[in-house]
């Protein structure tokens, strides 16, 4: 056995252990630990992709000392190598982000409980990508929601807490189904591993007994996990969370942990059900139903709304309705589709969440269109970064949001029944998308009211009745502000931290959109490997 | 060598512009900003220059280049073949010319650089249309097209700019969305497995005799979706509000290089994607060319009824956009040729058209029609060009208006007395004459609404006269006939907008008189394709 092999482990464990230490250290010490584990974590996962491309095919790990039906295992191939270093990397680069904005809204006493949120998380997000136990997966299913909670809770906003709360119910709610789907799969198979669970599957459809039992496992299994997600109609917690949670929790959330979901549901589906069993039943069409609809409905949703967290944040509830789709569609192209959208996504929104804030910061923290006009002049690398990530979302080419639209397109004509609904669908959402998004970035490069490019943010924030004031006061800024002083504000609100990572997340939706060849095949292989 | 070199006029003037937007602060003073000016033009003449050498070149190569694989079988590629370098000729002559007037043009504008880096920007992606070697390529540039020419409509930064950028984002976009899937499908039906444009079609005939009703609706549904740049009704509404960009930009961008892309696009994608044999007497076809002909019906009564100067001009522009559409929508090669020529003639009447607006709106401010009494007077040159791009739209010979109306006519009769036989069904056996009768009537219209801006330039009496014959309103008219011809001050721009103005009325003329290696050269792109 390599030592490379070991590398799965290691990293839930790095990660679940940086947690622990973490709760007796200062918040500093607490971040660069947590910088570190994640570091670290994603060096180790792309060692494993490496590891599994070469030798082309995957590999089970035992925990302790007892093999198949009883024991614990991890299993690694192409795609869970893949799908940990592509979320360690959109995870490094939200935390490194959204540095100084968690020191600004989290409590300094509470720094280093934030940080052990954070490593909770990537732990749990690994632990869900790695393992081959049904149960085990449970667990960390848990550990998640409750990390989730706790980044969520952490900016102790109201709205925050009472986002959190909601949250926790969903996700309970959520977590619920998912067990009680687990017990009905151990009743009628008597396994919780995924392969002899998934032998034990085949014999039951071949028998013919169990057929309701089999039909309830998956449903209940789909939609307790696409209520974790935020699958249409089961989104509301989704504008409030990510809306009011700071902005590295925003960009970790959505642009992740949704993800680790769906990445399990299309686990569940591969590995116990089988895609074949899966495609036959009809909850493929209801998620297919619901991708759909969610994909209309969240961008409708986002063009109602003027503020652009929210905004943001109902996108989010259409691009789930994205990946839907794509697994609805019930092909092996239709999942590869999804499975790239899960990673485009990813890195698109949390690099939209990330530099939105960099506009807030010279808004004077504000967050509704009228007040980030012209800020895209004031704070030019996150106007830049905006740009980049919205255009990927409207899928202009050379993006990664392009190879996501043209998978959904080319495989919608595999599945002849779907292909109309899906081509329409892609269409209309594309123009909705456009809609929301290329109207705030119009706003983002026009002039403030008082017709200055460069007018610096109001200090404080100002109520909606006292505009003759706040026109005085941007006209008198705006004078005094035109030279040296609106490039100091964008360095204030711009630290290096974040520049970096918006530089960074740039680049990656460009590879995404640019190279994607690689990504695509190495997706298919492991699927290939799930089989 | 001569491949690599393709693909340096589309990125010349996009890296040129791009290095010019990062240099944006560096260009305050005024001095540095001439220097600036003059190197855009340079750059911008040096590639149209390289483009007229590779055209030259081309004679008996075909040249293709592949830049880079985007995905799969989808490759970024350069070629030049007849069509693409009939485009990319066209626009190159244009470019330089248009830079030129919008040096005078844009003399008082604050945010100079920024625009002329776009202007030069939209000038490479255009080339990229023009010389797109498959249907992935060109679609990368027409969605890129979409987002180089926005900040320009943008430019003025009022309210009304940004809706009307608003509207075109949303137009164009949803446009390229819907051409979307016909790019997807003609990739999956495609006969080699790639989307390179093969003239006559290139999609698998059994797949796709198959699945006839489907792919005719794809058809349909890109045909809008390109359409939406070549303004087709019901999705021809940002045109005309995107008359409040800058008038370089509307002469150049929306009458030549944005919208007639958009025609191009769907000559590309009916000749050389699709192919004609599959579409030619079906269903399809006919609710095209009827998408075509509402639009030129409607478009030139509303030019008719529009009293601003632009927003007339903007138009005419839709209805002569959708002549090309149903040159296009034709089917046949006498209908590709005829929707050729006319693209290239309208280019030259309609910018020659806006560029006199802008000149008239530059100098003197005035922005409505009924402001232009006695014009002719103070601006003799200006309104000499004028005249002669209306004569040219409206058909008359001699100017190369006729020559694409008359082949436009000659394809519809060829193309009615093939269909009498019962090819097209009912509908197809009087769709083609039905377009012979609504050229006539937009040639009627185009007649009133072109010669009525050019009578009052010259003859502000008469319309004085006319006014107090049907009673009352004569007030305003006769103020401004006081002013008209007795001061005699010559108000025409400088050399930098006359040049340009007086270059195309020659071309307009000379291609009217003397269009038969035009049309030669047309007829064969339209006999390979066809």
């Amino acid at each position: 056995m390599s030592f490379v092999q070991n590398f799965p482990f290691f990293s839930i464990i790095i990660a679940m252990f940086s947690g622990i230490v973490s709760s007796v250290l200062s918040g500093k010490k607490a971040r660069a630990v947590s910088i570190a584990a994640i570091t670290v974590t994603t060096v180790l996962s792309a060692f494993v992709l490496a590891f599994c491309l070469r030798t082309g095919q995957s590999y089970t790990y035992m925990m302790g000392h007892f093999p198949a039906p009883w024991g614990n295992e991890i299993r690694a191939g192409v795609l869970e190598g893949l799908t940990a270093l592509l979320f360690g990397v959109v995870m490094f680069l939200s935390v490194v982000g959204g540095l100084r904005y968690t020191e600004e809204d989290v409590e300094p006493s509470k720094q280093n409980l934030f940080y052990i949120m954070i490593d909770l998380m990537l732990s749990s997000l690994l632990a869900l990508i790695y393992t081959n136990d049904l149960f085990t997966a449970y667990v960390f299913v848990e550990i998640n929601t409750i990390a989730g909670c706790g980044l969520i809770m952490m900016s102790q906003t109201g709205r925050s807490l009472t986002a959190a709360i909601r949250y926790m119910v969903m996700s309970s709610l959520g977590s619920g189904l998912f067990l009680i789907g687990l017990s009905l799969l151990y009743d009628v198979s008597g396994q919780l591993l995924m392969s002899p669970a998934k032998e034990a599957v085949a014999r039951i459809v071949v028998d013919g007994s169990y057929q309701i039992p089999l039909l309830v496992i998956v449903a209940v299994v789909s939609v307790g996990l696409a209520i974790k997600s935020g699958l249409f109609p089961f989104h509301y917690w989704i504008p409030d969370t990510y809306g009011y949670a700071t902005p590295t929790a925003s960009a970790v959330l959505s642009g992740l942990v949704s993800k680790g979901y769906i990445f399990l549901l299309i686990k569940f589906f591969y590995r116990v059900i089988g895609t074949e069993n899966a495609a036959h039943s009809h909850i493929i069409n209801a998620l297919f139903f619901f991708g759909v609809a969610g994909m209309m409905f969240g961008s409708l949703r986002a063009i109602m709304q003027t503020d652009t967290r929210k905004m943001i944040a109902y996108s989010s509830v259409a691009q789930i309705g994205y990946i839907y789709m794509g697994i609805g569609l019930g092909t092996q192209a239709g999942m590869i589709a999804a499975i790239f959208h899960i990673f485009s996504h990813g890195a698109t929104k949390a690099l939209l969440f990330i530099s939105s804030v960099g506009l807030y910061k010279v808004s004077g923290d504000r967050t509704d269109f009228l007040a980030l006009r012209g800020s895209a002049y004031r704070n030019r690398l996150a106007g830049a970064g905006f740009l980049v990530g919205a255009l990927s979302m409207v899928g202009f080419p050379m993006l990664a949001g392009f190879i996501s639209k043209l998978l959904f397109a080319t495989s919608a004509f595999a599945s002849p029944h779907k292909m109309l609904i899906t081509l329409i669908a892609l269409a209309v959402s594309t123009v909705l998308n456009a809609i929301y998004f290329l109207r705030l970035m119009i706003g983002l490069y026009r002039p403030t009211k008082s017709g200055s490019f460069v007018e610096p943010a109001p200090a404080e924030r100002t109520g909606g009745g006292e505009e003759a004031d706040r026109k005085g006061r941007g006209a008198k800024q705006a004078e005094k502000g035109a030279g040296p002083g609106s490039g100091s504000a964008a360095a204030a609100a711009n630290p290096w931290t974040m520049r970096i990572a918006i530089v960074c997340f740039i680049i990656l939706n460009l590879i995404l959109g640019l190279f994607s060849q690689p990504i695509v095949s190495a997706i298919t292989d492991g699927l290939a490997m799930f089989g | 060598m001569y491949d690599r070199l393709l693909a340096v006029p589309v990125f010349l003037p996009i890296a040129a512009g791009a290095a010019l937007l990062a240099m944006n602060g560096l260009i305050r003073r005024k001095k540095r900003e001439r220097t600036m000016q003059w190197l855009v033009e340079a750059l911008v003449l040096i590639n149209s220059l390289l483009v007229a050498w590779l055209i030259a070149g081309c004679g008996g190569r075909s040249g293709s280049l592949v830049l880079f694989r985007l995905y799969g079988q989808l490759t970024v590629m350069f070629k030049m073949d007849r069509m693409g370098s009939f485009f990319a000729g066209l626009v190159a002559f244009l470019w330089p010319l248009a830079t030129l007037y919008a040096f005078e043009y844009m003399e008082h504008d604050e945010r100079r650089p920024a625009f002329f880096a776009f202007y030069t920007i939209s000038y490479g992606v255009t080339l990229g249309v023009a010389l797109a070697g498959n249907l992935v390529t060109m679609y990368l540039f027409y969605e890129m097209l979409t987002f180089a020419t926005f900040p320009l409509v943008m430019h003025p930064m009022t309210t009304e700019a940004a809706r009307a950028t608003r509207q075109y984002l949303y137009y164009s976009i949803g446009g390229a969305a819907f051409a979307f899937i016909g790019l997807v499908t003609v990739l999956s039906y495609s006969a080699t497995g790639t989307t390179g444009f093969v003239p006559g079609g290139m999609l698998n005939p059994a797949a796709a005799a198959e699945h006839k009703n489907f792919l005719l609706f794809v058809y349909v549904l890109a045909f809008f979706g390109f359409g939406v740049k070549a303004a087709i009704f019901p999705l021809h509404d940002w045109l005309p509000k995107a008359a409040v960009a800058p008038t370089p930009v509307t002469a150049l961008l929306h009458a030549v290089a944005v919208v007639k892309s958009g025609a191009f696009a769907v000559l590309r994608f009916t000749y050389f994607s699709f192919g004609t044999a599959l579409l030619r007497g079906t269903w399809a076809q006919w609710v095209v060319m009827a998408a075509a002909l509402v639009t030129i019906t409607y478009a030139s009564t509303m030019a008719v009824k529009e009293v601003h100067f632009k927003r007339r001009l903007a138009y005419s522009t839709i209805s002569n956009l959708s002549y090309i559409l149903f040159g296009a929508s034709m089917m046949s090669p006498l209908g590709l040729a005829a929707a050729l020529i006319h693209l290239l003639a309208h280019a030259f009447m309609k910018i020659s058209a806006f560029f006199c607006a802008g000149a008239v709106m530059h100098h003197t401010g005035k922005n409505y029609i009924y402001e232009l009494d006695g014009m002719g007077y103070r601006m003799p040159v200006t309104f000499a060009c004028f005249t002669i791009s209306s004569l040219s739209l409206m058909g008359i010979p001699l100017f190369a208006g006729f020559i694409s109306k008359w082949s436009l006519c000659e394809a519809a009769l060829s193309l009615g007395s093939e269909m009498s036989g019962g090819a097209g069904g009912a509908v197809g056996r009087v769709m083609p004459y039905l377009g012979v009768a609504v050229i006539l009537y937009s040639a009627l219209m185009t007649g009133i609404y072109m010669l009525s801006v050019v009578v009052r330039a010259y003859f502000p009496g008469f319309v004085q006269q006319v006014k107090e014959a049907v009673g009352g309103g004569g007030e305003k008219a006769a103020a401004a006939t006081g002013t008209g011809i007795k001061d005699g001050v010559n108000q025409d721009p400088s050399w930098l907008m006359l040049l340009p103005l007086v270059i195309f009325a020659v071309v307009i003329i000379a291609v009217g008189v003397h269009a038969g290696p035009v049309l030669r050269f047309l007829a064969l792109i339209g006999g390979e394709a066809g």
